[in-house]
């Protein structure tokens, strides 16, 4: 069974892109959450994951966003989703993520909610 | 005890035989001259007695290092008493000794010190023993036999018989080489034995002479030669050693700690293998490094599980705060250079070495150190380290010492690490069957029946030991009833108590609320704060009201009921919004919650699931889907609810095939008959 994850980052003035890609699940839970701590390390707190390339969530990825945004807010940043197919948005949509976080259907759209803040 | 009534018959036998001598002697030899005739039975029953002795001679133990003192000191007293007797009787050339009781008496006496002290050269010549030795020994023994009876029946003393006598001194020579007791003898033994072989050698020389004017081949010839023989082979035996001795006592010292070392290795492998508890082992480690290449300070530093971060597991002689300053980069310092090399470090002078200035950074009084790697399948699993306050601190001896010490240290090390790694294996099994326990305490054992028309059932198989799919029936009263289905994200132990935390809020809430996202609202509010950030619950709590025929229901970011109505032909997923338990602290969560109702009609079914119903996968990864779902239960609909569940489980495990299961499973069903 085929359950990698692909992890990049791409970093821009203001924002931090993290690219997700393949199975995000409680197996490859971890290596997202090391990512995201990465990012946060580096104290970049405007943070998109992009999840265009993603096949499959389960609840440990969702787990994983929900544990680390506190930390991000209460640093005047904020962790923006986009590029999230028809499937992956239900998973989102089912426990309510669209009520929490802002939720962009392209990465521009998402890369500008954070410029025009400034 | 049985062999010294062994001893005594062997002794009293041949005793017997010279008090028959003694007997003959008194009536016919002195009194009635001499028996020309009878001197040769005389002399073979006189020799017989001796050699009835040598039965003492064959022995089967082997004597051990810490006995050679022992047997020093019986030869010792033997070989005085010998001298002294002999002596005594050399200058008291009294009647009384003359006479044939003094003969007698002395000739036995004689042969029993020399029996005695050739015991004692026996055992230290089987000290090493291989199938020669005794060969040889016996060899010598056959040819002082034959030697004597020769002279005994000749009627020869051994000053006329020396020529044939060269034959067993010169077997005495060749046993003599076997002196490899020495080498197991420690420096102080080695002193004291070689001052007790030296007076050995001395007055058994002495006693040649001594023998020789005790004239007791006046009284028979055999066991005079037995005895000069005897004597000769304990003067020519106890040169050797004492030559053996000499040269071994400039490595007495070097030898002594070698076999210090030894000991100490046995020992730490002993109580080594004995410590299973890892912080205890590494306590033991250190100290047993101090104390065995005498250093004020040892410590031992590792690295930890899963990581190269190096960090101090155990310290001997060091202060907190010298621990506290140290610095276990692994790039930097001892550290790196052991962790890099792979190789023993060592530094004679701390202060002058570069490698090794910064010590004094956290310890001024280091002056000299070695540093050695413990190497686990060709990787630095640590770093074991001995220092001394003074230069030149650590001779080769002590640097081969630990190194040794670490093989046995790695060895004990892994040990106790799999040790660990067992017992923490045999309590997370232990927690998990607890939780797996509770889990099924709170599941429903039946469905409830709340009136004929609503038919009910349900099924909940968790996909590891313990799930995180959570179901029940709540019976509120007489008219109503709760129906909750929910997911814990985050599997494990912690799934099981959230579940029981939830179960009792609801049922509590139940009675005081009638609406279930008055309930959940509540509910998430309590929840919110204990429960780990990265873990929700997506839960749908239902009331089913049979007096008023409705069903009233609110989603906290669980799956959608699948709705069926057979006249109509139509699905419809019922879906009010809300989002997961334990999310938000309440603001967002009251806002959005929605709570709808809906009256229950015949023929309908409501389908209450898990993801793990959806997401079953089979081979290609194509998730059964919310299509097969509605297909089954549409299919099976004139079946009754438990009929329906059985046939659309199988359904399910059959589109997953022999793939593992990697969710939970669960599922109410309720149809409106």
């Amino acid at each position: 069974m085929q359950t990698d994850i692909t992890l990049k980052i791409d970093e821009k003035n203001r924002t931090s892109t993290l690219y997700v890609g393949g199975y995000l699940d409680a197996h490859t839970a971890s290596k997202f959450e090391s990512k995201i701590q990465e990012i946060i390390k580096s104290e970049k707190y405007n943070i998109i994951l992009n999840f265009t390339e993603l096949e499959y969530i389960s609840s440990a990825g969702l787990g994983v966003i929900m544990g680390n945004i506190e930390d991000i807010r209460n640093h005047d940043g904020d962790i923006k989703l986009t590029g999230m197919s028809d499937k992956i948005f239900r998973v989102f949509d089912l426990v309510g993520f669209p009520s929490l976080y802002e939720i962009y259907k392209t990465q521009e759209e998402a890369e500008s909610s954070f410029g025009s803040e400034s | 005890m049985t062999i010294f009534k062994k001893y005594l018959l062997l002794t009293f036998l041949p005793i017997g035989v010279f008090l028959v001598v003694y007997i003959g002697d008194t009536l016919f030899y002195f009194h009635s001259g001499v028996v020309e005739g009878l001197s040769w039975l005389r002399e073979i029953l006189l020799f017989g007695a001796v050699a009835g002795f040598v039965p003492l001679l064959t022995s089967t133990k082997i004597l051990r290092p810490a006995d050679t003192t022992g047997k020093f000191r019986v030869l010792f007293f033997t070989v005085l008493l010998f001298f002294g007797f002999s002596y005594i009787r050399r200058i008291m050339i009294i009647p009384a000794f003359s006479s044939v009781t003094g003969y007698a008496l002395t000739s036995m006496l004689y042969s029993l010190l020399s029996i005695i002290a050739l015991i004692q050269i026996r055992d230290l010549i089987y000290f090493k023993r291989r199938k020669g030795t005794a060969r040889v020994f016996s060899i010598w023994v056959i040819s002082v036999a034959l030697v004597s009876i020769y002279g005994g029946l000749s009627s020869k003393d051994f000053g006329q018989i020396l020529n044939i006598a060269m034959i067993p001194i010169g077997f005495a020579v060749f046993n003599s080489f076997r002196v490899s007791w020495i080498a197991y003898l420690s420096k102080k033994q080695k002193y004291q034995i070689l001052l007790v072989s030296l007076i050995i050698v001395g007055f058994s020389a002495m006693l040649q002479e001594l023998v020789n004017v005790s004239a007791i081949y006046e009284y028979s010839y055999s066991v005079e030669i037995f005895v000069r023989l005897s004597t000769g082979f304990i003067s020519i035996y106890m040169g050797f050693a004492l030559i053996g001795l000499l040269l071994h006592l400039p490595t007495a010292t070097l030898f002594d700690k070698k076999i210090r070392e030894i000991e100490s290795l046995q020992r730490l492998s002993r109580s080594v293998s004995s410590v299973l508890d890892f912080d205890k082992l590494a306590e033991m480690i250190s100290e047993f490094t101090a104390e065995y290449s005498n250093s004020q300070y040892s410590w031992l530093v590792l690295t930890e599980e899963d990581s190269d971060h190096f960090y101090l597991s155990s310290s001997f002689g060091l202060t907190q705060e010298q621990k506290q300053n140290m610095n276990f980069s692994k790039t930097e310092g001892t550290i790196g250079t052991i962790y890099e090399s792979k190789q023993p470090y060592i530094a004679q002078d701390v202060l002058r070495e570069e490698g090794t200035r910064h010590l004094s950074s956290w310890n001024s009084n280091v002056r000299s150190l070695v540093g050695y790697p413990l190497i686990s399948d060709s990787k630095v699993i640590g770093i074991l380290y001995a220092a001394k306050n003074e230069e030149y601190g650590f001779d080769n001896d002590d640097i081969d010492l630990l190194g040794a010490f670490t093989n046995h240290i790695v060895i004990a090390l892994e040990n106790a690490k799999l040790v660990k790694k067992s017992l923490d294996k045999e309590r997370l099994e232990h927690e998990l069957r607890l939780a797996h326990e509770v889990q099924l305490n709170l599941l429903p054992k039946e469905v409830p029946v709340l009136s004929d028309s609503i038919d009910l059932a349900a099924a909940s198989m968790p996909a590891h030991e313990v799930g995180g799919d959570y179901f029940d029936f709540i019976e509120i009263d007489d008219d109503r009833l709760g129906i909750v289905i929910g997911d814990v994200s985050g599997k494990g132990t912690s799934a099981a108590f959230y579940m029981a935390e939830i179960k009792g809020m609801i049922q509590a809430y139940s009675r005081i609320y009638d609406s279930p996202s008055k309930i959940l609202c509540d509910v998430n509010r309590a929840l919110h704060g204990n429960m780990d950030r990265r873990s929700f619950i997506s839960l749908t709590y239902a009331i089913i009201d049979k007096k008023k025929n409705t069903m009233k229901y609110s989603r906290a970011g669980h799956m959608p009921i699948m709705y069926y109505n057979k006249s109509k032909d139509e699905w419809t997923d019922l879906e009010p919004k809300g989002i997961g338990l334990g999310m938000d602290k309440g603001g967002i969560f009251d806002k959005v919650i929605e709570e709808k109702e809906q009256k229950l009609k015949k023929d309908e079914l409501y389908y209450f699931y898990t993801d793990g119903v959806s997401d079953a996968m089979d081979e290609n990864q194509k998730e059964f889907g919310e299509g097969r779902i509605r297909k089954s239960l549409k299919n099976y609909f004139d079946l009754s609810s438990e009929e329906i569940k059985a046939k659309l489980i199988s359904d399910i495990w059959n589109h997953m095939g022999n793939q593992p299961v990697h969710d939970d499973v669960t599922m109410i069903i309720m149809k409106i008959k």
